[in-house]
């Protein structure tokens, strides 16, 4: 068995070996561009070091000192200060403080204090980089004792400029006092009590020459490692299988656990070498000789490449080739990169515990027992002893699977056999629930649906980012104090949208993405060559039925408006649209067309024809107009009423669906339906409005929401129910015709 | 957004000696004190303040001994290192100054007699905040996220250079596709932008989940590598999309540049995990180095990328950064392909 | 059809692959080069069919010179090998759609062309599969197949039975037969006896990268006065190879 073990041992270090390889002129090239960078910089940190900070402006007041850091490296375009709606008394505060010898200033006037947008431009416009914008009736609310609510401002684009906020904040500290010296009280600092900050030094400091050796040199050996294992294990066993050369050592009469144990040694040592070489040049640059700590040190070094190898070894017996093998130790790779940058960042600080775990004690053991611990952590060698003896404990855990699994013929060879889609394929034959896809077929809809609307935003946003809205909008921010009012704020926000053009559009692109993605997955999923088809748009009378659909929409929606009417709860008074508006009104007209088909392909035309495949035709409806009432329940103003309606309205859908055998009729229904509500009538469409109408309409005093549907629009009421009942009746005929007829 | 505390409370007597609050100290935790007497003390203060403020008189000469002062104390010990100078400030400014100033509303002193602020700065300007919070977390992920991409993106391009060159080329299939009527070049070419589509799909990936682990980083301690906030602007993260691609070009380039000067397989392997190891370096020396890229820094290849994104991120950069950057890169992927493209057989 | 003239093929300084060979190949006609191994036949398989340049003298394949249009000649030359050189992962029908595409072959040109080739390969049973989970002969097929999709008008066959078993071997000597028939023009090398009586119309002896011999297998066993063709090739090969 020892033998095994020294021959593969031997085998593995000399494949692993990495020194006999020809290097590429691409290769020499990146390593120069590499040492150049380093070089760079090093300079670089020496020219930041002796470069004397002649830099800083600051502000001497009753022996305090507000420095601004930084200021005199600034651009021109950001020196500047800019006071805006600035008191009477400030320009006389500035004067007699000599502001004019430490920076330049400039004032405006300007009416919304939110209004960032115009603050903004402003600061660009007199190359300011901050602003204080003091409230517009600052002189009345000084003169009546109020106090002044001041922002302040930086711009957006220069980092450096974090502390001219803070040197605001000391400007108008300092003004403070003088208000208060103004008013007739004296100029004092209150203070009932100082914080005082101690820094403590704690015994057995570490001295911070030593500093370098507890962070870098535990890094330098991880990387050594990490590399080397790396690049050596996922070549010795899955490289084989890929080449072939595996079968002929898995036939060898070697014990398996020879095999994992012989090359898991063999990669170790290629790593372990280098890396004890770095631990014993640091040993004699700590100056301490501490031989025991370097004993510790080469143990902790040892364990953790035989840790890191044995992980290797696994994967790379795993994967058939070299390339997945290194894929599969991605998230391996990342996980110990992690650690040590944690480690970096702890390295004061640590609890006590981390010294007896694997990996976590690897690294800061390391640096311990180099310079004979220090800070509380003394006797670091208990804590070292653990951690080594954990590591390989879990190393021969895990070596013990590999060799087990080397006895499944999976493992073994690269090639022959049933490929894993076979395998599952077989597995498919028997029943199963189901469930699965009917998870997959909710999920689904919502997840492209979240991410379409989402990419929607993205434009809107950014033709809003230089719009004066905002102000207003946060202005309104400031006043919420509960629930009720985020509501109607998130409304706003919605109305204030859905009234964009620029929104409307991006919604109409975003579900023409909808739909490419469902053509997408139809086509390269289901390997189905007329995706469009698949999913509802066939049929010869494509034209007629649209046509058809358009009128049926129409003329339902009207229908409702009309019992509304009769029944006293709905008024209309005029056009509501002019010249400026009607914009929005046709920019909204292809949004319809393609939300209504979007939701048809999602609920009918997709998911329906799939559905009933596995669970036949009645779960079929009833599932998929389920989770189309649900879809919308996240809406404003949904309630269990409007939860009903959206469910008959889907059952009624589903049977023109099969009534007609394809969605064009019920894609033009659905887009009449919202665009006769939203934008014809002026109602709300599941919830959104868009406050922009072709005519003008009111719900009277005395209209119950239960007709109506309040704030969720006519699909939250009766009237739609009373009119889809009908609907869902006529077509249980038709269908019953259409069947009987056959 | 603040930092998240956890506060403990000690009896007097375990912090009386040095030893005591050395041993707090050495775990990670800070230690604040009030003195014995701190609530008599701060009622006295304010009960002198407003006797001060009642008899003053503006053209009276006061003598810098007759302001009250206060024999309230309260002194916050924390470990004498950098992190902790910086977190030691953050709990001052945090917690114990806002303390201090709500005292007497919490303590119920009257405080009448004592003129109230002026000024209320900022008392809510979520503008400010999320600028505040911005500038913070992009200086602090400008030294971590540049560095992490570029691994990726070069992980990313070295596996898939490895099967799609080198592997299709030991299998022979390479010959196949040469003997067909289309150019070495095309060929090249159309496998490069296959990777290319990759690489650029897994940074897209990668940045976005930086950008959510940077949001949703409640605890935002002092020393959080991807704190609250991170905010790219629409311009910087254009320029850092066209960084990103014009670096993955060059990395596959420089791939199939070194896969065909080879003919090993485990030759070609060990010689293209060696940049890995060389951005796993400069990952680390980056977390730690002060100031902005030198300027030959954005001239070498790969290490552009990462020195450009970095000053991106803390918006030093300039038009020229960005331009000679993806140029340069551009420059060297053409160049290596031609080198490749003149051998005489693959 | 195809003309070769005075190649000679020099891979470092001191060694000579290729001395000066010169042939011709009419339509119609399988050739065969025969030789030992390290004669330098797949390295003049390689300058025929591009893949590598001469140190000196020309190739002409249908009137186009190797050396300048090398693309259009892709169009023109079929190259098989027996070593596989298909992706692994990829199935039948995906590889020639690929190499479809490459060929510039219309859609419906190639599915029709497709059906035909898998049938009289037998591929269509496994045309799902993929090629890393069918035995060698299936791969061989479909290898030629796809080698064969634009039906070139010359075709150079490297090996042509090496490694395959005894049923696909006659099937692939009955296709090479039936394209000769339709009046492509093939060339192949062997080191295998059978292969070259039973398949060539003319020989070439290539023995130490110089073509020793050409002519039929009755014109050769004549000129080396012996009887059978066995005979005749090693009279040759004792008479030129030096050591």
């Amino acid at each position: 068995m020892f033998k095994s073990v020294r021959t593969f041992m031997r085998r593995a270090m000399h494949k692993g070996n990495t020194f006999k390889t020809t290097v590429a002129q691409g290769t020499f090239v990146a390593a120069t561009a590499f040492g150049l960078a380093i070089v760079c910089m090093v300079l670089g940190v020496l020219i930041t070091m002796f470069h004397y900070r002649i830099d800083q402006i600051y502000w001497e007041h009753n022996s305090e000192k507000f420095v601004y850091d930084g200021y005199k490296d600034l651009p021109e375009e950001y020196k500047g200060f800019l006071f805006v709606n600035a008191p009477s008394s400030f320009p006389e505060f500035l004067y007699k403080n000599n502001a004019n010898a430490f920076f330049s200033y400039k004032y405006e006037e300007m009416d919304a204090p939110y209004d960032f947008v115009t603050v903004g431009q402003l600061m660009r416009l007199h190359n300011c980089g901050s602003a204080i914008v003091f409230p517009k009736n600052s002189d009345e609310l000084l003169s009546n004792g109020e106090k002044l609510e001041v922002l302040t401002y930086i711009r957006t684009d220069r980092t450096e400029l974090y502390d001219a906020n803070e040197y605001q904040e000391n400007i108008l500290k300092l003004y403070d006092k003088y208000i208060t010296a103004e008013n007739g009280n004296p100029q004092i600092t209150i203070k009932p009590a100082e914080a005082d900050l101690t820094g403590v030094s704690t015994t057995n400091p570490l001295k911070s020459s030593l500093y370098g050796f507890i962070a870098v040199v535990p890094l330098i050996i991880f990387i050594i490692i990490l590399y080397t294992v790396m690049t050596g294990g996922t070549n010795v066993i899955a490289g084989e299988k890929e080449r072939g050369t595996f079968a002929a050592i898995i036939l060898t009469p070697s014990p398996r656990a020879a095999i994992v144990v012989g090359n898991v040694l063999g990669i170790s040592a290629l790593a372990v070498i280098p890396a004890s070489i770095v631990c014993f040049l640091a040993f004699l640059l700590t100056g301490k000789f501490n031989v025991i700590g370097l004993v510790i040190a080469i143990l902790l070094v040892i364990s953790f490449a035989i840790l890191v190898a044995a992980i290797t070894i696994l994967i790379s017996i795993i994967n058939q080739s070299v390339v997945s093998a290194q894929t599969a130790f991605l998230p391996v790779f990342l996980i110990i990169l992690g650690i040590a940058v944690n480690c970096v960042q702890k390295l004061g600080i640590f609890e006590e515990f981390y010294l007896y775990f694997p990996l976590y004690g690897h690294f800061f053991g390391i640096g311990n027992a180099l310079v004979a611990g220090y800070n509380y952590y003394t006797n670091y060698i208990p804590g070292a002893i653990v951690c080594i003896v954990l590591s390989l404990v879990l190393a021969c855990l895990v070596m013990f699977i590999s060799t087990k699994l080397l006895y499944n013929e999976k493992f073994m060879t690269n090639e022959g056999g049933l490929s894993a889609k076979e395998i599952r394929k077989s597995k498919k034959k028997h029943k199963s629930l189901g469930l699965d896809k009917l998870v997959n077929h909710a999920i689904f809809p919502v997840a492209v649906l979240s991410f379409v609307q989402l990419l929607a935003l993205v434009p809107t946003a950014i033709t809003y980012m230089r719009n004066d809205i905002y102000s207003d909008f946060i202005t309104n921010l400031k006043d919420v104090s509960g629930i009720m009012d985020i509501m109607s704020v998130m409304s706003e926000i919605l109305a204030m949208f859905l009234s964009s053009p620029v929104f409307l559009i991006s919604m109409a692109i975003g579900y023409v993405i909808l739909i490419a993605i469902y053509c997408l997955k139809v086509r390269v999923i289901e390997r189905d060559r007329k995706p469009l088809q698949s999913i509802g748009f066939t049929g010869n009378h494509a034209l007629r039925d649209y046509l058809i659909g358009l009128v049926v929409g129409f003329s339902l929606l009207s229908a409702v408006c009309l019992i509304l009417v009769l029944a006293g709860n709905l008024s209309f008074h005029g056009i509501a649209v002019n010249t400026s508006t009607i914009g929005v009104v046709l920019a909204g007209i292809p949004m319809w067309f393609v939300q209504g088909a979007s939701e048809e392909i999602m609920f009918r035309g997709y998911m329906i024809p799939r559905l009933e495949k596995k669970f036949g035709k009645i779960i079929a409806i009833l599932y998929s107009s389920f989770l189309f009432a649900v879809l919308h329940g996240a809406n404003i103003g949904f309630t269990w009423l409007a939860g009903i309606n959206l469910f008959i309205i889907a059952v009624f859908f589903a049977l023109i669906y099969y009534y007609t055998g394809n969605i064009w009729l019920t894609c033009a229904a659905h887009t009449a339906w919202n665009f006769c509500q939203g934008s014809l009538y002026g109602l709300e469409v599941s919830g959104s409005t868009s406050g922009v109408s072709i005519l003008n309409s009111s719900y009277s005093a005395s209209a119950s929401p239960y007709f109506t549907g309040g704030a969720f629009g006519p699909e939250g009421g009766l009237a739609v129910t009373i009119v889809t009942v009908i609907g869902i009746v006529i077509m249980s005929v038709l269908l019953y015709k259409k069947s009987s007829k056959k | 957004m603040g930092t998240i505390y956890s506060f403990k409370e000690i009896a007097d007597d375990e912090v009386d000696t040095k030893s005591e609050i050395e041993a707090h100290i050495s775990k990670g935790e800070m230690v604040v004190t009030f003195n014995d007497t701190y609530e008599k003390d701060v009622e006295q203060y304010y009960d002198k303040l407003g006797k001060f403020f009642q008899e003053y008189e503006p053209d009276r000469v006061i003598k810098g001994k007759m302001y009250p002062s206060s024999n309230a104390e309260i002194k916050i010990y924390f470990k004498e290192d950098a992190t902790f100078s910086t977190r030691s400030e953050q709990l001052k400014q945090d917690v114990i100054d806002k303390y201090v100033d709500a005292y007497p509303d919490l303590a119920g002193i009257d405080t009448s007699l004592i003129p109230k602020d002026n000024i209320d700065t900022n008392s809510f300007n979520p503008v400010n905040k999320i600028l505040m919070n911005r500038v913070v977390a992009n200086l602090r992920a400008a030294r971590i996220i540049p560095q992490i991409m570029v691994l990726m993106i070069y992980y990313t391009v070295y596996s898939l250079a490895l099967d799609i060159f080198a592997g299709d080329r030991e299998r022979g299939f390479f010959t196949k596709l040469l003997m067909s009527p289309i150019s070495p070049r095309t060929i090249i070419w159309g496998k490069l932008l296959t990777i290319e589509a990759m690489a650029i799909v897994s940074s897209v990936l990668m940045f976005f989940m930086m950008f959510l682990a940077s949001w949703l980083n409640f605890s935002n301690d002092a020393l959080s590598l991807l704190p609250f906030g991170m905010l790219m602007l629409p311009g910087q993260l254009l320029k850092i999309a066209a960084i990103c691609i014009s670096s993955a070009m060059v990395m596959i380039a420089l791939c199939v540049w070194i896969i065909f000067d080879l003919q090993k397989p485990e030759d070609i392997t060990v010689n293209l995990q060696l940049p890995l190891a060389t951005i796993l370096i400069e990952l680390f020396i980056f977390m730690i180095r002060p100031g902005n890229p030198v300027g030959i820094e954005y001239v070498l290849p790969i290490h552009n990328g990462m020195a450009a994104i970095y000053s991106i991120m803390l918006s030093t950069d300039t038009v020229a950064t960005t331009l000679v950057t993806v140029l340069l890169n551009v420059l060297y992927t053409v160049l290596m392909l031609s080198q490749v493209l003149k051998k005489e057989e693959f | 059809m195809i003309t070769v003239n005075n190649i000679t093929k020099s891979f470092t300084k001191d060694t000579q692959t290729l001395k000066g060979v010169s042939f011709a190949v009419k339509e119609g006609e399988i050739y065969g080069l025969l030789g030992p191994n390290g004669a330098g036949k797949t390295t003049l398989m390689r300058i025929i069919s591009t893949l590598i340049k001469p140190t000196s003298g020309d190739v002409t394949i249908c009137g186009l010179d190797v050396a300048k249009n090398v693309l259009e000649i892709h169009r023109k030359i079929g190259f098989l090998t027996t070593e596989v050189k298909l992706d692994p992962l990829s199935t039948p029908d995906q590889l020639y759609d690929f190499f479809a595409e490459l060929y510039d072959i219309d859609k419906s040109d190639a599915d029709v062309a497709k059906e035909k080739a898998f049938e009289e390969f037998g591929i269509a049973p496994f045309r799902k599969k993929r090629i890393v989970d069918l035995s060698t002969g299936m791969k061989q097929k479909v290898s030629i197949a796809i080698s064969l999709i634009h039906n070139p008008p010359v075709i150079v066959f490297d090996e042509p039975t090496n490694g395959l078993d005894i049923l696909t071997q006659k099937q692939v000597t009955d296709y090479l037969l039936g394209l000769k028939d339709k009046g492509h023009a093939i060339i192949l090398s062997t080191h295998i006896f059978s292969v070259a009586e039973q398949l060539c119309d003319r020989i070439g002896i290539l023995i130490d990268g110089e073509l020793k011999a050409e002519g039929t297998v009755d014109e050769l066993i004549e000129y080396t006065g012996t009887k059978t063709f066995e005979e005749a090739f090693f009279e040759l090969y004792v008479k030129n190879h030096k050591e």
